[in-house]
């Protein structure tokens, strides 16, 4: 009796794909409805949601004011803040843009893969780490994702029309910057490779770079380049891989299996050349910025089910070997991915969504903090000295005067350091504590300069009492 | 005349098996000597004793710990303790941790005359090899009286190579490599060792242009994803915080050196055996080289991989070389085989016996007794009777557990015996600001400053000190520089001085 193959439909996988998705992203924010009362997730929620609200280009909530430059997320975010509440906006969006983005890449693989294994790609894609951090955290990558992947579905038509409509979408990634046009290019340099019909639409685009880049982004001084400092830096490893501690990453299985496929598509077939080099690309520009991880999740979750089908596909002289290493790679692969989605899931943790709540409802001042804490302070209406973006002047000089407050061991010393950036309130965490109370500050908070205002699990809020 | 023939006597299987029992026998005797020479163990060994004890008592490791200052959570694969908990209901738990771990040990002369034996086929061989991978320096002396894993990792780690050798026979024996090697991640870590060395005998393979065995590769494949798969559950934690620094442990910088010390030549031939190092570095050459043996590879990969990760200090020293030592001294029986083979059809095959027997002389000489003399100095480290009497006193001071400062090698003895709390323990996952810590209790230890000292014992809560010959050798000092101060109270003197400092910090708050 031949066994009976289960054979999906497109309309079949893309219900069974939403349902997916659905559910993976769906977890996190539940999560956060309960235990956090439903604030949003992540850090660059909080400032996109802050800015997106007014449009605010000048932005006096960090120390000594930064300019800001909008972008077309911003933009999406300010029209849909006109129908719907911000916070609540803040978390559906991104969720929103999600399931478009599934379905938009889902629809473009279909074009070159069966079913099964657009099926399969699109379901790792689902479950991987940086899918779930773009699209619960309300940032410019939830669209630019979407609209890098719907322009090359449209580039793919090559249908006057169409490419006219592909145009506007390439004018809209423009405006999020240089390296957003850089990697636009890239993909749809790769198309052309392969079709070498679409290099005459593809020079339509290279000369709307030209002009836009030339003609807007140099002209305005829209290209600016934001350096991590050293001590805000994680090693490269950690910050690549979230089994190790980064929260935008990938997971250590995932890359194993990427790797694998790689190795299995770089020896067998020449036609994928282009992409496999462009994925060599973007592994070495992750030495550098982690924007292009958004985009190589795509060509890792193709590779990483490339890399099972082998394994099914291939004849094991010990077939019950070859079933469990499938359960272990599927084991493997939930892992990182349910481990994941309890860690985004509190970011922020319960301890700073207490201070914020407790900080929204008090005289607006400026907050003494790390900063990691920076854009939740920003939220809150308060004016922060540091944040995590450090787009800002004098960020040596701001380092220096934490440093200096945190090591002051007299009350005179503190208030003289404290009343420079004139700081009403002074939020410390365990960190900051453990430091405190080498150098004697925490006692310094014990005088009568200071109140005690609030704890929120490890967090503390002190008053400055001028 | 006609030349006399000279009768070859041939011995059957069971009387090999009769001198590998008697080699294994010297082995064990000898090592159980040694153990029994003191009463107690050396001072990492009581934290697998705790944990031995937790698991008898409760059927749980101890993960987390109210003796340790942050009180954390120990990460660990708990195998080993488990099966010693095991062994340990038929006999007192300290006569089996001294009785086991080094049964363990013995065993690998068993493994290596098996490996021997099917890789040279000569159970003459086997035999020499048996003997002295009996009595690597590194490994029998950093093992007689440490309750270390390494004696149980190590027999597996070779049992598994074995099985893996035998896979080309017969496939059954991947089921053998896979069960061992799933026993050997529950027991210890090394088995990542393992894989990166089955890494580079693949790359040999490969290299060599040699057919790869499809089970070999399958049984690869599922072990490294299954190991990395069961890693990262176990040490989700400490990896979240600590990343890829884990390989370090996160050990304090100024004691990295002596984890992860930089290897040099020296070391190496003093501590692997100058025969077997320098005949199997040989060996390793001539089959890369000149000559083919896959079943070779698989033991040359090891062998380059553990070098490798010593350059690299990316394995700590010992088990580096433990290793190392197991994989020359099964080179150097390769070397012995080649040895017999061409004296064999020389002229000075009648008296081949006694060249073998001169070289087995001289690894008596440069192996057995350094194993037996770093043996002796080994037990030479470990507690005395009057450090446990100190211990004892310490531990009759409070009723409730208070924190004492101790070296770091010291901190499981205060644990053990005076059931107290200490500062830094040799376990240093998830301890934050550990540099600090670690420089914070050489402070306390060298400050000439009571008011220096007595701010550092107020920050970790500590109320005893306890100064013995060790923190004396760690720091250089002879002394306490602020024990004559009227609040420091001597509470005990002999081999080790017991101080209280808590009068200390009550008369810092007073002025």
């Amino acid at each position: 009796m031949k066994k009976k193959r289960i054979v999906f439909t497109d309309i079949q996988a893309v219900i069974v794909l939403i349902v997916v998705a659905t559910a993976v992203l769906s977890i996190p924010l539940l999560s956060r409805e309960v235990k956090h009362k439903g604030y949003p997730i992540g850090e660059e929620s909080y400032f996109n949601s802050r800015i997106s609200k007014d449009l605010v280009t000048i932005d006096n909530l960090i120390y000594g004011g930064r300019n800001v430059i909008l972008n077309p997320y911003n933009l999406l975010l300010y029209g849909g803040s006109l129908l719907f509440d911000m916070h609540s906006l803040s978390k559906f969006l991104p969720f929103i843009l999600g399931l478009v983005s599934l379905l938009l890449f889902y629809f473009l693989i279909r074009k070159k893969l069966d079913i099964t294994k657009s099926l399969l790609t699109a379901g790792i894609l689902v479950f991987s780490p940086i899918f779930m951090y773009n699209f619960l955290v309300s940032s410019k990558f939830a669209l630019l994702v979407v609209l890098n992947l719907a322009l090359l579905l449209l580039f793919l038509k090559n249908r006057r029309m169409l490419h006219v409509v592909g145009l506007l979408i390439f004018l809209g990634i423009c405006f999020f910057g240089l390296s957003s046009i850089a990697i636009s290019v890239a993909m749809l340099l790769g198309l052309v490779i392969y079709d070498k019909k679409l290099f005459k639409p593809f020079l339509t685009y290279l000369i709307l770079v030209v002009v836009f880049v030339f003609g807007y982004l140099v002209p305005f001084g829209k290209i600016f380049f934001n350096k991590t400092p050293e001590f805000a830096q994680i090693g490269i490893l950690q910050r690549m891989f979230t089994d190790l501690g980064g929260i935008i990453g990938f997971g250590i299985f995932a890359a194993i299996l990427a790797v694998v496929g790689f190795i299995q598509i770089w020896s067998n077939n020449k036609n994928f050349y282009y992409s496999l080099f462009l994925v060599l690309l973007l592994c070495i520009s992750l030495f550098f910025t982690h924007e292009f991880m958004f985009y190589l999740n795509f060509l890792i979750a193709y590779l990483v089910a490339h890399a099972i089908i082998v394994i099914i596909k291939s004849k094991w002289s010990l077939d019950f070997l070859k079933k469990l290493t499938l359960i272990i790679i599927v084991c493997g692969l939930l892992f990182s991915s349910i481990s994941y989605s309890h860690r985004i899931s509190n970011i922020p943790s319960r301890g700073i969504v207490g201070v914020m709540d407790f900080l929204q409802k008090r005289d607006k001042g400026v907050v003494f903090s790390s900063y990691k804490y920076g854009s939740y302070i920003e939220y809150t209406g308060n004016i922060a000295i540091m944040d995590s973006r450090f787009d800002y002047s004098e960020v040596e000089k701001r380092i220096i005067f934490i440093d200096n407050v945190l090591s002051s061991s007299t009350t005179e010393k503190a208030l003289v350091e404290l009343e420079k950036y004139n700081i009403k309130y002074i939020l410390l965490d365990s960190e900051m504590k453990i430091k405190a109370k080498e150098t004697g500050f925490i006692e310094v908070l014990k005088s009568g300069a200071f109140n005690l205002l609030f704890v929120s699990e490890d967090l503390t809020v002190w008053e400055v009492v001028w | 005349m006609r030349k006399k023939k000279v009768k070859k006597i041939k011995f059957s299987a069971r009387e090999y098996l009769i001198v590998l029992a008697m080699i294994c026998v010297i082995v064990f005797g000898i090592r159980l000597y040694l153990a029994f020479s003191t009463e107690y163990f050396s001072n990492e060994a009581y934290f697998n004793l705790r944990q031995i004890e937790h698991i008898r008592s409760n059927g749980l490791p101890l993960y987390k710990d109210d003796l340790s200052y942050h009180e954390r959570t120990y990460f660990f694969t708990p195998g080993f303790h488990y099966i010693l908990a095991f062994f340990s209901l038929f006999m007192p738990v300290s006569i089996a941790c001294k009785i086991m771990p080094n049964l363990f040990a013995t065993l690998l002369s068993v493994i290596i005359f098996f490996i021997v034996v099917e890789l040279t086929k000569n159970r003459k061989v086997g035999l020499i090899a048996a003997f002295v991978v009996g009595f690597i320096p590194v490994l029998f002396s950093k093992t007689i009286n440490s309750i270390s894993v390494y004696t149980l990792a190590l027999p597996l780690m070779f049992l598994s190579l074995y099985f893996l050798m035998l896979i080309n026979k017969d496939k059954k024996y991947s089921i053998h490599t896979i069960i061992t090697m799933i026993v050997l991640m529950v027991v210890h870590p090394s088995i990542f060792y393992l894989i990166i060395g089955l890494l580079f005998y693949l790359m040999f393979i490969k290299q060599e242009r040699l057919a790869q065995a499809d089970s070999e590769l399958e049984v690869f494949i599922f072990s490294i994803l299954l190991v990395i798969w069961f890693y990262e559950l176990v040490f989700k934690n400490a990896l979240l915080v600590h990343g890829s620094r884990i390989i370090y442990k996160n050990i304090p910088k100024l004691l990295l050196q002596n984890y992860f010390a930089q290897v040099n030549i020296l070391t190496l031939i003093v501590f692997v055996g100058f025969i077997p190092f320098i005949l199997g570095l040989y060996v390793m050459y001539r089959y890369t080289f000149k000559e083919k043996k896959r079943a070779l590879y698989i033991f040359i990969g090891m062998g380059i991989a553990i070098f490798l990760l010593l350059w690299l200090r990316w394995i700590e020293l010992n088990l580096g070389m433990m290793i190392l030592g197991v994989v020359m001294v099964i080179l150097f029986s390769q070397y012995t085989k080649d040895l017999m083979v061409s004296l064999d059809k020389s002229k000075v095959s009648k008296i081949k016996w006694l060249l073998i027997s001169g070289m087995l002389l001289l690894v008596i000489l440069t192996s057995v007794f350094p194993s037996v003399g770093l043996a002796i100095v080994e037990n030479k480290k470990v507690i005395t009777n009057s450090d446990v009497e100190a211990l004892k006193v310490l531990k009759k001071l409070s009723e409730e557990p208070s924190v004492t400062l101790s070296t770091i090698e010291e901190s499981h003895l205060i644990s053990y015996f005076a059931n107290d709390k200490s500062i830094l323990d040799t376990n240093f996952l998830l301890v934050k600001d550990v540099d600090t810590v670690y420089e914070d209790i050489a402070t306390i230890y060298t400050t000439p400053f009571i008011n220096r000292a007595i701010e550092l014992t107020e920050k970790y809560g500590v109320q005893y000190i306890y100064f013995s010959e060790q923190a004396k050798k760690n720091y250089g000092i002879k002394e306490l520089k602020y024990a004559d101060e009227p609040c420091v109270e001597l509470l005990y003197s002999g081999n080790v001085q017991i101080y209280d400092v808590e009068k200390c910090k009550r008369k810092m708050v007073i002025s």
